[in-house]
């Protein structure tokens, strides 16, 4: 028996280091509509299509994109997520942009300054749109994505730290690293 | 050994528990020759599976699993030894190959990057840098993906789904800001007509905006954009070389020294490759010319560039035209680009890129498992013959949506066919054609039909020409309308509501021959899309005419009220519209498509629309010159979504996605 208690040990030890490893690959997904506070004109709205069967929106006005300057408001959804290790994560957004002067949101992460999220040419379809890639430390974080421009549409978020990874359709939510 | 025997599965929740928990187990009894180690990840629809391969002897012997099911433990198999690679189905203990194995040598110390790319029916290994096995195989979908290895090692293994393939971009964003283009070398920024160096030489109602996206650099630029993992796609975008830039596209791109690309020198360049269109191959930094043809680009003049690419094939047009085609086993998948070389630079505009499921099948080579043959169906030099009396066919298992195919077929004595929209065998269309003196029951006839449970039902017909006993039969499925062409003959339509796609196949009736099957879709029509309402004109008076919801239409004169487009727009075209709020009022408006603004309203193909106050309904009525071809009453409940649209000879009204008139003209 004592000859068995070496590469069991060894075995369970090396399952462990190796889980620990595979753990090291992290997804982090959560819907647009899971956010733990929103503010107009950000608004949820009920879709068949949305995963989910939400997603968030800047709603579209008329006339739309009349003023090339700042926002025509604050509009912004809130979610706070449990980064459980340490890394960098590429920010991924399934979003759906009505035309050139509707495809971006703000995104903005702690208290980091906002970037713009968004501005592809790929209109009127869902499509995952790539954000920046983030430094993000293990524990709480919170992401705000806000109002850049009308007629823009979010459905779900992902970050990861497996960088050559990119989603391609709408993805099971991870509610174990949501905060709300 | 049976392949299910060896591959007994071993059911853990991951892949490194998995080969924790199976050096535990193994301890009490005796472990099986080969284990499967499953992913944790499933493969679902489409996707990837990649990693490393790692010969550690000389002896080895690798298998990866995909496609796994749980229930009947019927999977694909590529199976890696130290002379051949293969993929096979294995359902029941028995193994069918897929396509044919391919000759390799493995030797100790090797590591071989690969990616196993899993379509809908298509199978496909690259090995390196270069397609190695083509398979086709549409019975198993999902499942798990696992793998075994003797004197081997799979490393890094990982799976990555596979979706929509779509970039479009008409750079309508202002200068520095995000996008979708990854520069790799030379110089990219975004220009708008501002500062463009012609534009006061441009007219704006004769263009869709005014941003584009230029590139310059020696010896040459490149910008990317898409995914590493994009394998069939059609590539196109407006190309303005200036002076003696060469201006191209980039695909299957990996970096900057690897990739494949289609290029055009000036017509009148001082450069020893002047006037000249090419297909290139960039391996290892060193250019080899896959496909070339005179022919070059004028600067200062905008030209439409597009490549086609589907499996180790590649197709260049400029303007529409096909000029070069050219095969290829490099790469195998890879992002897309923009391609400059000089440092005049290249203006690029209206980049879109979507999915081309294409099929060019030339009978050359049997690869088995890829064509289901019916009873007296022989592959052989080069070509397909049916020898069978009765009525048969030769199926593929793929499915496509929106599509041209086209075959040539010989009649030995009997009828020929080409079945398509195939979603079983009592549900297809089916173009056959027979000279008179063959031995079939539609001898003399080009029939266009439906086949259904209740049996075959005639669609359209027309006497076969005489005399011609071998010709290109051609047939499409698109938007529920089928039609049918013999040669260059006069083409036959039908609308078959629900129809949007399905398989292709043969079809015979006593001897016949059949070679060059071609199938690809039919381009996603491009809606002319308004891109922008702007109202400060004052501070950017160069923008008043493009940016605005009147971009596309040309301002009726005072007292009349038809808008005309900016364009011409040429072959089958819709026009789409919403009316709201039906019944809210009485009143008509009348859409004209193949118009002409000198003859009026009175010109083209067109449909009046009515409504009347507290009636949940719309007239229509369809009509050319003075002649009413056609009315329908359509019942709607809040909003009808109309969709006028030209099909070759047909004209199809549909109001709410349903189909609500159709005549022909």
């Amino acid at each position: 028996m004592k000859r068995l208690v070496v590469p069991i040990l060894l075995t369970l030890v090396t399952g462990l280091l190796l889980t620990w490893a595979y753990a090291a690959t992290v997804r982090i997904v959560f819907e647009a509509e899971s956010y733990s506070a929103i503010a107009a004109s950000m608004t949820k709205t009920k879709s068949s299509v949305a995963s989910g069967g939400y997603y968030i929106e800047i709603p579209l006005r008329r006339p739309h994109g009349q003023e090339e300057g700042a926002p025509g408001d604050q509009g912004r959804a809130y979610y706070k997520i449990k980064v459980p290790a340490a890394g960098n994560y590429r920010f991924w957004a399934l979003c759906h942009w009505y035309d050139g002067c509707g495809n971006s949101f703000f995104l903005k992460v702690d208290d980091k300054p906002a970037v713009v999220l968004g501005q592809d040419g790929t209109y009127q379809r869902w499509h995952w749109v790539k954000g920046p890639l983030l430094q993000l430390g293990a524990g709480t974080h919170s992401i705000t994505i806000q109002n850049r421009e009308d007629g823009a549409k979010l459905d779900q978020v992902m970050l990861t730290n497996d960088t050559r990874y990119v989603p391609v359709r709408a993805m099971q939510q991870t509610p174990q690293y949501i905060i709300r | 050994m049976a392949e299910s025997h060896l591959l007994r599965k071993c059911r853990h929740s991951g892949l490194t528990l998995a080969v924790a928990c199976g050096a535990l187990l193994a301890l009490p009894w005796k472990a099986p020759a080969a284990t499967i180690q499953f992913l944790e990840e499933p493969g679902e629809g489409d996707f990837n599976v990649t990693g490393v391969l790692k010969v550690t002897d000389a002896k080895c012997e690798a298998r990866l699993v995909f496609n796994w099911q749980d229930q009947s433990q019927e999977h694909y198999l590529l199976v890696v030894r130290p002379t051949e690679a293969k993929l096979v189905f294995v359902s029941g203990g028995k193994v069918q190959p897929l396509g044919n194995p391919a000759a390799i040598k493995l030797q100790p110390g090797q590591a071989i990057p690969f990616t196993l790319q899993r379509r809908d029916w298509r199978l496909a290994l690259v090995w390196g840098d270069s397609v190695l096995l083509r398979g086709y195989d549409a019975r198993l979908r999902d499942g798990q993906v696992g793998y075994t290895a003797e004197g081997a090692e799979w490393e890094d293994l990982r799976i990555q789904p596979v979706g929509d393939i779509v970039v479009y971009d008409d750079f309508v964003r202002e200068a520095g800001a995000e996008s979708v283009w990854e520069p790799q070398c030379g110089v990219w920024q975004m220009r708008t007509l501002r500062d463009d160096e012609q534009a006061a030489r441009e007219e704006a109602d004769k263009s869709a905006n005014a941003f584009s996206y230029v590139g310059a650099g020696e010896p040459v630029a490149i910008s990317v954009a898409g995914q590493w993992f994009w394998d069939r796609y059609a590539l196109e975008a407006s190309a303005k070389p200036q002076g003696d830039a060469v201006a191209g596209l980039v695909f299957y791109y990996q970096d900057d020294s690897n990739y494949l690309a289609l290029r055009a020198t000036g017509r009148h360049s001082a450069r020893q490759d002047s006037n000249r269109v090419q297909l290139i191959a960039v391996r290892n930094g060193q250019t080899t010319v896959l496909a070339d043809k005179p022919g070059g680009l004028l600067p200062g003049q905008w030209y439409k560039l597009r490549v086609e690419v589907c499996e180790d094939r590649f197709v260049g047009l400029v303007d529409g035209e096909v000029r070069l085609v050219a095969r290829s086993p490099l790469f195998g998948q890879g992002q897309v680009g923009l391609y400059v070389e000089g440092k005049d630079g290249v203006f690029f505009d209206d980049v879109g890129c979507d999915l081309w499921e294409a099929l060019a099948e030339d009978f050359e080579t049997v690869v088995p498992g890829k064509w289901a043959l019916g009873e007296g169906w022989v592959q052989k030099s080069g070509a397909l013959y049916t020898t069978d009396t009765k009525p048969s066919q030769a199926l593929l298992d793929g499915q496509w949506r929106d599509y041209a195919c086209s075959v040539d077929a010989e009649s030995l004595g009997g009828g020929v066919g080409l079945v398509f929209a195939h979603q079983g065998p009592q549900d297809y269309c089916l173009l056959r054609w027979a000279p008179a003196s063959a031995a079939c029951s539609f001898a003399g006839q080009l029939q266009l039909l439906r086949v259904g449970a209740e049996g075959e039902n005639v669609l359209a017909q027309q006497p076969a020409p005489a005399g011609v006993k071998k010709a290109r039969l051609r047939a499409t499925v698109s938007n529920e309308v089928v039609t049918g062409r013999l040669g260059d003959g006069a083409e036959l339509s039908a609308v078959v509501p629900g129809i949007f796609g399905g398989g292709v196949g043969l079809y015979g009736q006593a001897k016949g021959m059949f070679d060059n099957l071609n199938l690809q879709p039919i381009p996603l029509r491009r809606g002319a899309h308004v891109m922008k309402e702007f109202a400060e004109t004052d501070e950017h008076p160069e923008m008043a005419e493009w940016a605005s919801t009147r971009a596309p239409w040309v301002q009726p004169a005072k007292g009349q009220n038809v808008w005309w487009t900016k364009g011409d727009y040429f072959g089958n075209t819709a026009l789409k519209f919403t009316v709201p709020k039906v019944g809210s009022r009485t009143g008509s408006l009348t859409a004209i498509l193949a118009g002409d603004p000198e003859l009026g309203e009175q010109s083209g193909l067109r449909l009046t629309l009515s409504t009347t106050s507290g009636a949940k309904k719309v007239s229509l009525v369809v009509s050319a010159r003075d002649q009413q071809l056609g009315t329908a009453e359509v019942e709607v409940e809040e909003e009808a979504r109309v969709e006028f649209g030209r099909e070759g000879r047909l004209l199809v009204v549909k109001v709410n996605d349903e189909i609500a008139l159709t005549t022909s003209f």
